[in-house]
């Protein structure tokens, strides 16, 4: 018993260098943030919406009724607010949870008038774990104000948040395919249900005055093709947990997710935006080499004010 | 101290969202659910609740999801059927709503504004063949300044 969670033990609290879980906040901070400032104005457009149609989800179950109009603008405009501070890591203790909170609660609230969209769970959710994890001891407002001579070394308290976020994300996969093996079973595959639900998904959005996927309504008429597509769907949402064996094998699970979701973009016009960035696997790679470019940059410019980037540590 | 933390928010994070797993396979959540979107089986034959604007020479067009609701398409799905479920007050109202929007949107030659359920065969819709299987009509509202 004691081997076993020794075991677990190096798995999940496997030292990770600062830097790493520094640039995964910086990269999906960044996404969300983003996302807040482009969706803003429609975030916001929720306020328009009539009382009766309010049907609360997830943490807006607490609220009685819709928002006012200026508490939702405000709380739109407030999660802007933290989410530059939780990506420049300024106050992140306080700043991280708060900004988490918001997203949870502002994009909660936009899945509250009858329709839940799925499109965003996984940044949601990843947020929230960095906000509970040291992610500003590096590359940060915080330790920049600290005065912190070097990075931190490479430890476990950096690494057990890029497990979590992976195996998150794994999880997320591998229930999706497990509810259609529990709703449909392998009939999923070995009948027409995926060519049929190209064809009604297209159809609904042509009949509801929005764009739709003229391949994907153009290939529906081609039925073989769609079971060895339903195979491969199935197998890359069921084949996830594969990936938490981590190297070669990880990165492979990855490309094909998001070939997966590439595909759903050209036969269905879905954007799952933060997969198809690449953002939501961003926890399976050494992200922290993506500042390497920048600190050669920062090498051949002397005449510039001095700008200190952290070390180069860790491969994966 | 960090570790039983690291493994406590770990343990909080990973049951919350296997949690749902053990649910109703159907049921839906923000952010945590079973993903039931496109999960059972499907045949071709489906019902779509949606308003068009009807031109002078009766030529059908549906409206955008904006005309209802904002610009996202099953947002303004939900509405309309929502609508229509919820009985011929609500549906007139929408049916107005639609109206308005298509006046102030000053689309030409539209006389009038059909909230409808449509039922058709989404692969001989592709196919070419548009016309649906059968259609209800829940209400129809004059294109006019309000």
């Amino acid at each position: 018993m004691r081997r076993v969670l020794s075991r677990i033990d190096r798995f999940w609290y496997r030292p990770a260098p600062a830097t790493r879980l520094a640039a995964l906040r910086i990269i999906i901070g960044g996404f969300a943030l983003g996302y807040v400032l482009i969706r803003g104005p429609y975030l916001m457009g929720y306020a328009d919406f009539d009382a009766s149609q309010f049907q609360p989800t997830g943490v807006t179950s607490v609220l009685s009724g819709t928002l006012p109009d200026d508490v939702l603008r405000a709380l739109v405009a407030i999660t802007i607010v933290a989410g530059v501070a939780f990506v420049a890591g300024a106050g992140y203790r306080i700043t991280g949870p708060i900004f988490a909170m918001l997203l949870l609660f502002v994009i909660g609230y936009r899945n509250s008038f009858g329709q839940i969209f799925h499109t965003e769970n996984l940044m949601v959710i990843h947020v929230m774990v960095l906000a509970l994890a040291p992610a500003a001891d590096a590359v940060s407002l915080d330790s920049w104000r600290r005065g912190e001579p070097r990075t931190p070394e490479p430890d476990g308290r950096y690494g057990w948040a890029i497990q979590l976020m992976c195996l998150l994300t794994v999880l997320t996969y591998f229930i999706s395919g497990q509810t259609k093996l529990r709703n449909a079973g392998l009939e999923w595959v070995t009948t027409d249900s995926l060519r049929n639900f190209i064809a009604y998904d297209n159809l609904r959005k042509a009949e509801l005055g929005d764009s739709y996927s003229f391949i994907g309504a153009a290939l529906v008429t081609h039925g073989w093709m769609f079971k060895p597509l339903a195979a491969f769907a199935l197998a890359v949402e069921l084949g996830a947990p594969l990936a938490m064996l981590g190297g070669r094998i990880a990165k492979l699970w990855a490309l094909s997710a998001w070939l997966f979701h590439v595909g759903v973009l050209v036969l269905m016009a879905i954007l799952f935006p933060y997969s198809l960035a690449g953002v939501a696997f961003a926890p399976f790679f050494p992200v922290e080499q993506l500042w390497r470019p920048l600190k050669r940059l920062a090498r051949f410019m002397p005449e510039l004010p001095h700008i200190r980037l952290p070390p180069l540590r860790g491969r994966g | 101290m960090r570790r039983a933390y690291a493994f406590t928010v770990s343990a909080v994070f990973v049951i919350a969202v296997v949690l749902p797993v053990f649910g109703d396979t159907r049921s839906d959540s923000f952010p945590l659910s079973t993903y039931p979107m496109f999960s059972g089986l499907s045949d071709s034959t489906t019902s779509i609740d949606h308003v068009v604007a009807v031109a002078e020479d009766e030529s059908r067009t549906p409206l955008p999801p904006e005309s209802v609701a904002n610009e996202e398409v099953l947002q303004a799905m939900v509405i309309i059927s929502g609508a229509i479920h919820q009985g011929p007050e609500a549906t007139e109202t929408l049916c107005q709503k639609a109206a308005h929007w298509v006046y102030e949107a000053r689309w030409d030659n539209i006389e009038t504004v059909e909230v409808l359920t449509d039922r058709f065969d989404s692969l001989d819709y592709f196919d070419g063949d548009k016309t649906p299987i059968s259609s209800v009509l829940h209400a129809r509202c004059v294109v006019e300044e309000s």
